[in-house]
C-alpha cells in the first residue's frame, strides 16, 4: 500500500502547516514505540497502539491494545476506513482524506490539545442530559406536543368531523367507538335505552342544547301524566325539560328521582296541595313518619261501589262486609276438614290461595276450582251427581223445574206419598189436559221444595247471605259478594318478590280488642305480640276479619333510604307516579272512549315543548 | 435565613388548600343530590369550575416562572401555592366527579390529572432530599475541580504506568478510555448493566491470561472508577520483589484508588442532578396533555348536553 501521513502542525497565532511524509509497505503501525510507522508521542498511546492493512478494496485499522480506538468518537477494536473518517487514539486524531497523487490512502494526522479532564468533562456532559441532544430524542416540548395534540385529535377532531359526516359516524360508532362520540359518554344507558345507545342523536339531536322533551315524547306520547295538570299547577313538573329530572347515564337509579323530596313537595301538607283530598299528609320517610296504612273497602251505597278506607289501627271498625261466611278456621283445622269422599283432608294457604301468572297479585278464589270439590250443589239425595248451577240464581228454578218435570213424565219420581196422576193413564192415551197441569204442578213444588232446601238451608246459604225478600219469581236472591281484590290498591305490592316470607308473617288479624299500640315499631316483639293480641289466620271464625297487618310489619324489613339494617324503601318503591288518567305526556287527553285527543285549547300545559324550527327535523330520523 | 417554598409565607398556601379541601368534603357531605353526587349536579358544576380555573393557574406557573420582571408575588410564593393547591386539587377534582369513572374522555382527564400530580409530589420529595446528598456529597468541592484532578490523576498514572511496563500501561490506558459516568436514560442503565457483567467477564479472563482477544468496547458502561484496575495493580503489586518497582506499584495503587473515590462522587452527583431533573420531563407533558384533555372534557360535555 501506498499512503501519505500528513501532520498537521499548528503554529502561533492560529496559523496551520502541513508536513507530507511518504510510506509504502504491507502495513502501517501505529505507536508510542520509535520503531512504529506512524510516531505518537503521547502517554495515553501504546508501544504498538494499532495497525493499517490493507483489505480487499478498502483499508482496515486495527487495534493492538484492549482499550482500542475511538473511530468517529465510538470505542472499537477495529474499523474500515472511508474518506471522511475519524481515529483517535489518545490525543491525536487521525483524519481520512481523499486519496490523492497516486497514494492510496492520505492520512491527516493532528494532535487535539485536550486535557484528559477536559475529555472526562465532556462525558460528564452528555451522561448528565447537559449535553447535545443526541439523535431523535423527544425533548419536554416535543411529548407535550405529541400528547396533547393526540388526544385533541383523538377525542374531539375525529368525533367533531364525524358528527357533521354521518357516514363516518357510523363507521367509527361501529369499528372504533373510542375515537367517536362514545369517548363522550359519561356512563351506561338504563337497560330499556340501551336498544338506541349507539346513536348518541336519538336523544341528543343538536349540538350545545340540553335534550328536549320532545326526544323522550317521541317513545313515552301515551306516558300518563305526572298528575292532574290542569288541577294541579306545579311548573317543576310540568314546564320542565323531562331531562330536568330523569338523568340518563348514570345507570337506573339515576333514571328516576328515588328521592322522598320530590313527592314530599305536595304530600307534606295535601290541604294545601287540595283541599278535598283524600290523602293523609306525609312528614317525611317510611320508617318513621309514613302513617298507618288504611284498607279499602268497597261498599255499595245506593247502587253504586264506592270505596272507603279504614286505618289498620282501629280494629273495632275494620270489618269487611263481604255478604259471604267463610271461616279460615274450619277450613285450616289441623286435623282436616272432611272431603268429599268422607275422608279427611288438610288444607293450607295454597291449597286455595295461588298466584296469578307474573306472581304480583294472587288469583281471586273461584267456586268451580277452589270450593265445588267439597261444597257440592246437588239437591236429590237419589241422584247426587245431579246438581244446580253456581252462579246463576235464574237458572236453578228452572233447572230444578225441567228435572222434576222430565222425572214425574218418565215416572220415575220419587215416592212423595202423593198418588200417581199419570199412572191411572192407559197406555197410548194422550194425557188429558187436567192430568198435565196436575203433573206441572207436581213438578213445580217439587222444585220449589228443593229450591228452599238448597237457598235456605243446604248450599247456599252455607256460604252466602240469601235475600229472602227478593223481588225474583221464585222469592230467593243471593246478596252480591263484595270481596277486596287487594287491601292495599295505592300500593305495588309484589307477592313473587316476597316468596321467601310465610304466609303468616303478614297475614294476620287483630281482634275488636287488641290495641293497636302493641304494633308500633319497636315495641312489639313479633312472637310475644301475636300470643298477646294478634291472631293467625287460622284462629279467624269470622269472614269479615281484615287478615293483614298494618305498616309495622313491613317496617320489620323497609327502612328509610339510607338505613344499613334494613330494605332501603322511598315513597316510589311503593307507590306509582305519571298515574293520571286523564293526561298523556305530549299534552294529549284520554275521552270517554279511552281513546287520547288533541287537548281542548292551548293553555294545557304540555312538556312537549321543543326549541326546534318547524320543519327540522332533528337527527337520527 | 432562607425560606423554604414549603414554608411560604407561614405555610399560607397550606391552610389555603387544606381549607378548600374541608370546604370541598363539608359541601360534597351535605349535598344529597336526587340522582346521587356527579358532575352534573350543582355542587358538581361549582367544584368542577374550581377544579378547572385551578389546573389553569397551576399551568401558568410555568410561565410566570419565566417572567422575570413581573410583579405578580415572588416566584417562591407562586411555587408554594403551586404545590399545596395542586395537591388540593386531588380532592376537588375527585368530589367533583362523585367518584363516577369509566372508559371515557372525562376519566382520561382525571388520570391525566393524578399522573401530573403524582409527578409533582415525587418532584417535591427530590426538592427536598437532593439538594442535601449533592451538597454532602460534593463536601466542597466543586464538579469541575473533581473533574481536572480526575484528569491529572490519570496523566499520573500514565506516568507511573509507563515506568512500570507496557503491560501495566495498557491496562491503565484502558482504564481511562472506559471511565465513563452516569445513564443517558432508563434503557442505557438496564442494558449497561448486563453488558458491564459481560464485560466483566472478558476483562478477568484477559488478566488471568487468557488468549482470547477482547471484543469491541461497549458504549457508555457505568463504572465507578476501575475496580478491575484496583484489582490489577494490587495483583501486580503482590508480584514485585524489588524496592523501587514495589514504590511504584504503591503509587499507582494510591493513584487509582484516589481517582476511583473522585469518580463515585462524580457520578452521584449526575445521579442526583438528573434525578432532581427527571420528574419534571414527566410533569410537564403530562401537564400539557392535561390541558388538552381538560378541554375536550369541558367542551365536550356541553356538546352532547
Amino acid at each position: 500500500m501506498r499512503c501519505l501521513l500528513r501532520a498537521v502542525v499548528r503554529k502561533s497565532r492560529g496559523v496551520v502547516s502541513h508536513q507530507d511524509r511518504g510510506f509504502e509497505g504491507d502495513h502501517l503501525t501505529i505507536g508510542r514505540s520509535t520503531d512504529q510507522d506512524l510516531y505518537l508521542p503521547d502517554l495515553r498511546v501504546a508501544l504498538h497502539h494499532a495497525t493499517v492493512v490493507a483489505g480487499p478494496g478498502r483499508f482496515v485499522i486495527q487495534s493492538a491494545v484492549p482499550s482500542g480506538i475511538r473511530h468517529n468518537d465510538e470505542p472499537v477494536q477495529s474499523a474500515f476506513l472511508a474518506v471522511g473518517d475519524q481515529v483517535g487514539i489518545g490525543d491525536h486524531r487521525i483524519t481520512v482524506r481523499p486519496p490523492e497523487g497516486g497514494h492510496d490512502l492520505v492520512l491527516e494526522i493532528a494532535q487535539v490539545r485536550a486535557d484528559p479532564g477536559q475529555e472526562v468533562e465532556k462525558r460528564v456532559a452528555s451522561a448528565s442530559g447537559t449535553g447535545p441532544e443526541k439523535g431523535l430524542r423527544l425533548g419536554v416540548r416535543g411529548w407535550s406536543w405529541i400528547l396533547s395534540m393526540t388526544i385533541l385529535t383523538l377525542f374531539f377532531v375525529v368525533p367533531l368531523v364525524a358528527h357533521q359526516w354521518e357516514a363516518m359516524q357510523g363507521f367509527l360508532r361501529g369499528v372504533i367507538p373510542g375515537v367517536s362520540d362514545h369517548a363522550w359518554s359519561t356512563g351506561g344507558l338504563t337497560e330499556g335505552h340501551r336498544y338506541f345507545s349507539d346513536d348518541c342523536n336519538k336523544c341528543h339531536e343538536r349540538a350545545f342544547v340540553s335534550v328536549r322533551a320532545s326526544a323522550c315524547t317521541e317513545c313515552h306520547k301515551d306516558q300518563p301524566h305526572h298528575f292532574d295538570v290542569e288541577r294541579f299547577k306545579v311548573p317543576a313538573l310540568v314546564d320542565k325539560q323531562c331531562a330536568a329530572c330523569h338523568k340518563e347515564h348514570g345507570g337506573a337509579p339515576a333514571l328516576t328521582r328515588q328521592d322522598e323530596g320530590l313527592c314530599l313537595d305536595c304530600h307534606r301538607d295535601m290541604k294545601e296541595t287540595a283541599a278535598d283530598s283524600k290523602l293523609l299528609d306525609i312528614e317525611g320517610g317510611f320508617a318513621e313518619d309514613h302513617p298507618e296504612f288504611r284498607a279499602t273497602f268497597v261498599t255499595h251505597v245506593g247502587g253504586k261501589d264506592q270505596s272507603e278506607r279504614i286505618e289498620m289501627d282501629r280494629p273495632e271498625v275494620l270489618k269487611e262486609r263481604s255478604n259471604l261466611f267463610f271461616p279460615h278456621k274450619t277450613h285450616l283445622d289441623k286435623t282436616g276438614v272432611q272431603g268429599p269422599d268422607g275422608k279427611a283432608v288438610v288444607l293450607g294457604c295454597a291449597s286455595c290461595h295461588v298466584p296469578e301468572p307474573g306472581g304480583r297479585l294472587m288469583a281471586p278464589i273461584r267456586f268451580e276450582q277452589h270450593c265445588h270439590r267439597c261444597h257440592q250443589l246437588a239437591f236429590e239425595i237419589d241422584d247426587p251427581e245431579r246438581e244446580v248451577p253456581h252462579g246463576h240464581v235464574g237458572r236453578v228454578l228452572d233447572d230444578l223445574k225441567a228435572y222434576y218435570g222430565l222425572r214425574t213424565l218418565e215416572r220415575s219420581d220419587i215416592d212423595t206419598g202423593e198418588p200417581d196422576v199419570l199412572s191411572r193413564r192407559r197406555p197410548g192415551r194422550q194425557a188429558t189436559p187436567p192430568e198435565r197441569s196436575e203433573g206441572l204442578e207436581r213438578a213445580a213444588r217439587r222444585a220449589r221444595q228443593a229450591g228452599k232446601e238448597l237457598f235456605e238451608y243446604r248450599a247456599c246459604a252455607k256460604c252466602h247471605q240469601v235475600d229472602e225478600k227478593a223481588q225474583s219469581v221464585f222469592g230467593w236472591d243471593i246478596v252480591p259478594v263484595r270481596i277486596a281484590r287487594t287491601w292495599y290498591p295505592l300500593a305495588r305490592f309484589d307477592h313473587g318478590r316476597h316468596a321467601t316470607v310465610a304466609c303468616a308473617d303478614c297475614h294476620a288479624f287483630r281482634p275488636a280488642d287488641c290495641a293497636p299500640s302493641t304494633l308500633q315499631r319497636g315495641v312489639a316483639d313479633p312472637e310475644k305480640g301475636a300470643a298477646d293480641c294478634i291472631k293467625r289466620v287460622a284462629d279467624s271464625e269470622k269472614s269479615e276479619d281484615v287478615l293483614i297487618t298494618g305498616i309495622a310489619t313491613c317496617r320489620e324489613c323497609h327502612g328509610d333510604p339510607g338505613a344499613r339494617d334494613r330494605v332501603q324503601s322511598t315513597c316510589i318503591s311503593c307507590h306509582g307516579f305519571h298515574l293520571s288518567p286523564k293526561f298523556a305526556m305530549d299534552g294529549r287527553v284520554r275521552t270517554q272512549a279511552g281513546d287520547l285527543a288533541p287537548p281542548r285549547q292551548a293553555a294545557v300545559p304540555s312538556a312537549d315543548r321543543t326549541d326546534l324550527p318547524t320543519g327540522q327535523a332533528p337527527r337520527g330520523q | 435565613m432562607h425560606e423554604s417554598f414549603l414554608a411560604y409565607r407561614k405555610f399560607f398556601y397550606l391552610k389555603l388548600g387544606l381549607g378548600l379541601i374541608v370546604l370541598s368534603i363539608g359541601a360534597y357531605a351535605l349535598h344529597d343530590p336526587p340522582h346521587g353526587p356527579n358532575g352534573g349536579t350543582w355542587l358538581g358544576y361549582t367544584l368542577g369550575t374550581i377544579g378547572a380555573s385551578l389546573i389553569l393557574w397551576l399551568l401558568w406557573y410555568g410561565i410566570r416562572k419565566r417572567q422575570y420582571h413581573s410583579k405578580l408575588g415572588q416566584v417562591s410564593g407562586w411555587l408554594s401555592g403551586h404545590v399545596y393547591l395542586g395537591s388540593a386539587l386531588l380532592v376537588v377534582a375527585t368530589l367533583h366527579c362523585g367518584f363516577k369513572f369509566g372508559w371515557n374522555v372525562h376519566t382520561l382527564s382525571y388520570v391525566l390529572m393524578i399522573m401530573v400530580i403524582v409527578s409533582g409530589a415525587y418532584g417535591i420529595f427530590t426538592y427536598v432530599r437532593y439538594p442535601t446528598l449533592l451538597t454532602d456529597n460534593k463536601g466542597g468541592m466543586a464538579i469541575d475541580a473533581m473533574l481536572s484532578e480526575i484528569g491529572d490523576l490519570d496523566r499520573q498514572c500514565l506516568q507511573v504506568a509507563t515506568e512500570m511496563g507496557d503491560k501495566a500501561h495498557q491496562m491503565i490506558l484502558r482504564s481511562i478510555e472506559r471511565t465513563s459516568f452516569g445513564t443517558t436514560s432508563w434503557r442505557d442503565a438496564l442494558g449497561g448493566v448486563s453488558k458491564g457483567l459481560e464485560d466483566l467477564g472478558r476483562e478477568i479472563k484477559s488478566i488471568a491470561g487468557d488468549a482470547e482477544p477482547l471484543g469491541p468496547l461497549p458504549a457508555a458502561v457505568p463504572q465507578l472508577g476501575g475496580e478491575a484496575t484496583v484489582f490489577f495493580v494490587a495483583d501486580q503489586l503482590a508480584g514485585f520483589r524489588d524496592g523501587a518497582r514495589a514504590a511504584l506499584g504503591h503509587r499507582l495503587l494510591d493513584l487509582v484508588t484516589s481517582k476511583k473515590a473522585l469518580v463515585i462522587r462524580v457520578q452521584r452527583d449526575i445521579v442526583y442532578r438528573k434525578l432532581l431533573k427527571s420528574w419534571l420531563s414527566l410533569h410537564l407533558p403530562l401537564s400539557i396533555a392535561l390541558l388538552a384533555a381538560l378541554a375536550v372534557h369541558v367542551v365536550t360535555v356541553f356538546f352532547y348536553w
